[in-house]
């Protein structure tokens, strides 16, 4: 039993390493077949062909792609990930800046859907097949099918100019917050500014409810869905005849069962949440990782195109295989 | 036929199917009846809904920044959408199918080589590579199909694996396999009936995602392009005017979430009745 | 253990915070200091003059460094700013600058000639996207102290306003890492800096001369202008660049807001590869300039927030002549299909479907002008399919002259007509649209050499009259430069050139 975990870690780690090596080459390869290139993206329509070519000289675009991708991966093996062209300053300092705000968003997210998810799917389960339930379950799958990029302008207006709440950006910028963590929640109480811990949290509230509705929905359907499935099962109808008290049952026994392939689900959505949402972090002006790469593909900035991919890659493969193992070692029977 | 009863005696999928038979009947008269032309230009600015025009019909759903007819352009989009989201999950679901069914099949490493290739498209977010091909390929709509269909077909390919490596090694496989039976056809005679009904569930599923990913990739400009008209775009035009206008961002918004809706209620009734354990309970990829 | 009601509890309790933020503790900030925050849609990329040659950029380049020549205020006439004159000889290729005295860096470094010859070639050496600048430079001499000359490799009259560029912006040469740490004279220095979502700058009390009456700015990066708007009308920004042009109008009945603004240099057009069937035909590019509905994507669409543009040159600009809105093309749909059938394709027959690339990622209205366009065209039977592409494919694709028609605009680098006329209309200039008249050429060159003002004016009529004439592009509108401020921003000027100076705004 244990060996098979072992062995099976390894092998998921041996996994993870090539993932992470065919995303390395296949973001090069991506990056560089992009039409245009750095300088022609900030020279603009003044860009001659001599100007693009001294440019791209000085940055070392000029040689070929495997030289390129040689020293990009002898830098790389030691952990760095090169200078931003355009910006001229490095993309681990750019990376590490912008990582904690999605971070945070995520995670702020996540708390609201599960807080909110997990005991409504259970409340659910136990009123199966009663009218509330119908009704709930429909309005889960509404949930989830709704357009982000509507949903998050409308709760942008409803939030700013509804409710009269501060929107857009972290943290109001006249509180001077000196940075500890990257967290900005952390971060303002560490400073003892109750005020910009307020400015702060209410801020956070609007994008990361754009995010955590499609996923409380989710949610709700997957423990209702994972509840009664557990529900049905012998060791619980048995644990009923043995007439042990309800709340026990439901704890001890289902609960404790159902919340496994919950928790799958979550960290393989947290996976995908993580890298960034191109489109929530724009209307909210929340500097994180989905803006970085979308701003690095329209400028062409290699290098921070290939650095934060990385990084969200290698962020979103390991979640995977954490769960993957996680979930082997609950279920051995399944195999990845 | 019998279990096609019992399917359509499921609520969710019922309900499903009538929105969008109501939604493509609309979309049809629309476009054969409409006395409005999507891409006509004229001075009536954002007039809101149910504005009288110079013709029978009223602005339904009001004109949008150009002064086209919101309605008429929402339900030409559900064709477009329709159909872009059905190229993808053909393409994909063909293409996943024919890899998911090698590798399993197959295995050893043709299996390994094929399951890495399929993890290497995962191991960056669906999103962002579908951005980076998509803008490889240029803006338009034919390449946003690609760049989509390339993203999701793992989904398939992964699934169409497990299905088959958890029937490769039944009794009658075995048999048949002692009996001398080609390859080709076991597959296409026993191990296919077995994929079928996931397949078509997960497919209903992804057909959904398909086109909100259509939808997202117009929205930030790397899909469809004006003056054709596609929920996206039109979202993303529209917001930049919502606190003048609501209606030409929001109409589009609301006829494409009940066609997402849609979907998704078939998809999940499906899912329910064929597979009651969900065994295979395939996560979306965002 | 009892699940529910823990979760119940850390629900109820977060409820109770959410609700007593929101109504019970609504501190007010206390500011001591004088700070005006400035929220925008550009990001800045980079803060060292070598390397800026973005709008984004510049504006914040332009308050922590000080160029050799200033404008006037509101206008694009050059004053003196760290050159206190200037002199040149006789045929334009010497330039004698006569620095300020007393001028100090942010580190305490005074500023003299050498330093300034330090800074240029720095940018020499550095190659970055606006060195190209500089190639008309052929050396720098050090007369005294306070004196430079710029020998220069070819006559070229409008070195003053070159001189206004960022790139002209002395470096202090103590300093280390200039891209995140700048080191300037200007009015402003840097305190931080985080990408993509704000720069915090702070007074120069040794500025060289008052120090600003504004003790900090704060830039916020606002990369939506939904976002921007929403958080100009909170009174959450003081001072808003690059709200879009449909939400003007509403703002302005903000009794809380007012407006400044400018009648701009920057240019729209709808370019033509003339190197192609069919646009070498002269009839079928003028019949485009006829067919092209001006009134409605001015006055409907962009709700009145740009200017038409008639020939070549904007009018803000020296040299631009008020005929060409006489002569100039005007929206005539019947003499644009009589034109049409005069080129040989009556009612577009013969035509195949032209394809016009847009890149809307910098001006979002943009792709609404193409589709007004696209519609026009199709009224008088050309077909056209837009095609939107990011900016880096949009410009590679024009470089390679893979197009049939384009939309574009561009920002002068100098103020002055020799930045429009040669780049985009000589043969020996960028020539994206394939454009080739000898005249033309040989008229730029000789305005861009003389020194006398009067004949430069003359030259520049002549050039407009034969460009409008020959029709290469459709030329489509000159958008007004607008800032949106609270009432109590006071002291705020805007320049033609893009110039955004916060030096003197202030509080009331």
């Amino acid at each position: 039993m244990d060996r098979n975990i072992i062995s099976y870690f390894f092998l998921r780690l041996i996994q993870s390493i090539f993932s992470i090596l065919g995303a390395v080459i296949i973001i090069f390869i991506l990056s560089r077949v992009l039409p245009g290139n750095p300088a022609i993206a900030i020279l603009g329509p003044k860009a001659t062909p001599e100007n693009i070519e001294r440019v791209m000289k000085e940055w070392g675009l000029d040689k070929n792609y495997l030289e390129q991708f040689s020293i990009y991966i002898s830098r790389l093996v030691q952990g760095d990930l090169g200078n931003s062209y355009i910006m001229g300053i490095s993309v681990n300092k750019l990376v590490i800046e912008r990582l904690p705000a999605s971070f945070e968003l995520v995670v702020f997210a996540f708390i609201i859907s599960l807080i909110i998810g997990i005991p409504l799917g259970i409340f659910i389960a136990k009123k199966h097949d009663s009218k509330l339930d119908l009704i709930f379950s429909s309005t889960s799958i509404l949930g989830f099918s709704f357009p982000t990029m509507l949903l998050g302008i409308l709760l942008l207006l409803f939030f700013g100019l509804g409710l009269h709440l501060p929107v857009g950006g972290r943290l109001d910028p006249r509180y001077t917050i000196k940075v500890y963590t990257g967290f900005m929640l952390i971060d303002t109480l560490l400073n003892g500014n109750i005020a910009a811990f307020i400015d702060a949290f209410l801020r956070i509230i609007p994008p990361a409810l754009t995010l955590a509705i499609p996923l409380t929905c989710l949610m709700v359907r997957f423990t209702r869905n994972s509840v009664l499935e557990v529900m049905m099962q012998d060791f619980v109808k048995t644990a009923k005849m043995k007439r042990l008290p309800e709340s026990i049952v439901m704890y001890r026994h289902i609960l404790r069962n159902a919340l496994v392939p919950i928790i799958t689900i979550a960290g393989l959505y947290f996976a995908v949440l993580v890298t960034g949402d191109i489109i929530v972090e724009t209307i909210f002006a929340w500097p994180g990782l989905g803006r970085l790469i979308w701003e690095a593909v329209t400028l062409r900035d290699y290098m921070v195109i290939q650095g934060a991919v990385l990084v969200v890659s290698i962020i979103y493969i390991s979640v995977n295989a954490i769960v993957d193992i996680l979930y082997f070692y609950i279920d051995p029977r399944i195999k990845g | 036929m019998g279990e096609l009863k019992t399917i359509l005696s499921i609520k969710r999928i019922r309900y499903g199917i009538t929105t969008l038979m109501i939604l493509a009947i609309i979309s049809i008269l629309t476009i054969l009846i409409t006395p409005f032309k999507y891409d006509r230009i004229t001075y009536n600015v954002h007039l809101p809904p149910l504005s009288s025009s110079d013709n029978i019909w009223p602005h339904i759903f009001g004109t949008d920044s150009l002064g086209r007819d919101v309605f008429t352009r929402t339900f030409y989009a559900f064709m477009l959408d329709i159909s872009c989201g059905l190229a993808i999950v053909g393409i994909s679901g063909s293409i996943g199918l024919v890899i998911g069914l090698i590798a399993g099949y197959l295995g050893g490493a043709v299996d390994a080589v094929l399951m890495r290739l399929m993890d290497i498209v995962i191991s960056i977010p669906g999103f962002i590579l579908a951005i980076a091909i998509a803008a490889v390929l240029g803006a338009s709509l034919v390449n946003a199909i690609i760049a989509v269909a390339i993203v999701t077909i793992p989904i398939y390919a992964r699934l169409v694996r497990s299905i088959v490596l958890s029937v490769k090694e039944s009794l009658f496989i075995l048999a048949a396999k002692e009996a001398g039976i080609s390859g080709v056809r076991i597959i296409f005679k026993h191990i296919m009936p077995h994929i079928i009904p996931m397949f078509i569930t997960q497919a209903t599923l992804e057909l959904s995602n398909a086109i909100l990913y259509i939808a997202a990739l117009s929205f930030i400009g790397l899909g469809v392009q004006e003056p054709t008209p596609e929920w996206g775009l039109m979202m993303s035009i529209g917001r930049r005017y919502i606190m003048e206008a609501w209606w030409p961002a929001v109409f589009p918004g609301i006829v494409m979430f009940l066609t997402v809706l849609a979907f998704n209620l078939i998809g999940d009734g499906l899912r329910d009745y064929l597979d009651p354990k969900k065994r295979f309970s395939i996560v979306k990829l965002i | 253990m009892n699940f529910p009601r823990t979760i119940a509890i850390i629900v109820i309790l977060i409820a109770a915070i959410i609700i007593a933020s929101i109504f019970v503790f609504r501190p007010g900030l206390q500011q001591p200091e004088k700070i005006i925050v400035v929220g925008t849609t550009h990001n800045p990329k980079t803060l060292d003059p070598a390397m800026v040659y973005d709008i984004a950029s510049a504006i914040v380049v332009q308050n922590i460094y000080d160029s050799l020549v200033g404008y006037k205020p509101g206008t694009a006439e050059l004053a003196p700013k760290l050159a206190e004159k200037w002199e040149a000889n006789e045929n334009s290729t010497i330039w004698t600058f006569y620095i300020r005295k007393g001028v100090k860096f942010h580190d305490g470094t005074e500023l003299t000639a050498d330093i300034v010859k330090y800074s240029i070639e720095r940018a020499q050496k550095l190659q970055g996207p606006p060195s190209f600048l500089l190639d008309v430079i052929d050396s720098i001499e050090i007369v005294d102290k306070y004196t430079i000359r710029f020998i220069l490799k070819y006559p070229f009259t409008p070195f003053p306003s070159l001189a206004a560029f960022t790139i002209f912006a002395p470096v202090s040469p103590t300093a280390e890492n200039l891209e995140e740490k700048p080191v300037g004279t200007g009015p402003f220095r840097l305190e931080s800096w985080k990408k993509g979502e704000q720069l915090v700058l702070i007074a120069n009390k040794d500025y060289w001369r008052d120090p600003p009456k504004t003790d900090k700015i704060i830039i916020k990066i606002y990369p939506d202008p939904i976002t921007l708007r929403v958080a100009l009308e909170k009174g959450e920004i003081d001072l808003a660049i690059g709200i879009q042009p449909q939400d003007v109008e509403v703002l302005l009945k903000n009794p809380n807001l007012k407006i400044v603004s400018v009648e701009g240099l920057v240019i729209e057009w709808l370019g033509m590869n003339l190197r192609r069937e069919p646009f070498n035909n002269k009839l079928l590019r003028k019949a485009i300039n006829y067919a092209i509905d001006y009134d409605y994507i001015i006055n409907v669409l962009l709700r009145g927030t740009a200017a038409r543009l008639y020939g070549p040159l904007p009018p803000a600009v020296f040299g631009y002549d008020q005929e060409v809105e006489k002569y100039g093309y005007r929206y005539n749909p019947d003499m644009a299909k009589q034109l049409l059938a005069e080129a040989g394709y009556p009612e577009g027959k013969g035509l195949r479907e032209l394809e016009l690339i847009i890149s809307s990622s910098e001006r979002a209205e943009r792709k609404e002008v193409a589709t007004v366009i696209q519609r026009n065209l199709k009224e008088i039977g050309i077909d056209v399919k837009i095609v939107d592409l990011e900016w880096p494919s949009f410009l590679e694709r024009l470089f390679n002259h893979d197009f049939d028609m384009y939309m574009v605009d561009w920002f002068p680098d100098y103020v002055d007509p020799d930045d429009w006329i040669v780049p985009l209309f000589a043969s020996y200039g960028l020539n994206l649209d394939g454009y080739n008249n000898t005249l033309v050429d040989e008229l730029a060159l000789k305005a861009r050499q003389t020194n006398d003002p009067q004949l430069r004016i003359e030259l520049y009529k002549q050039l407009q009259r034969v460009i409008v004439e020959d029709a290469p592009w459709a030329f489509l509108y000159v958008p007004k430069m607008y800032v949106f401020m609270q009432k109590n921003v006071e002291g705020f000027i805007l320049y033609p050139a893009y110039y955004i100076d916060f030096y003197p705004v202030y509080k009331a």
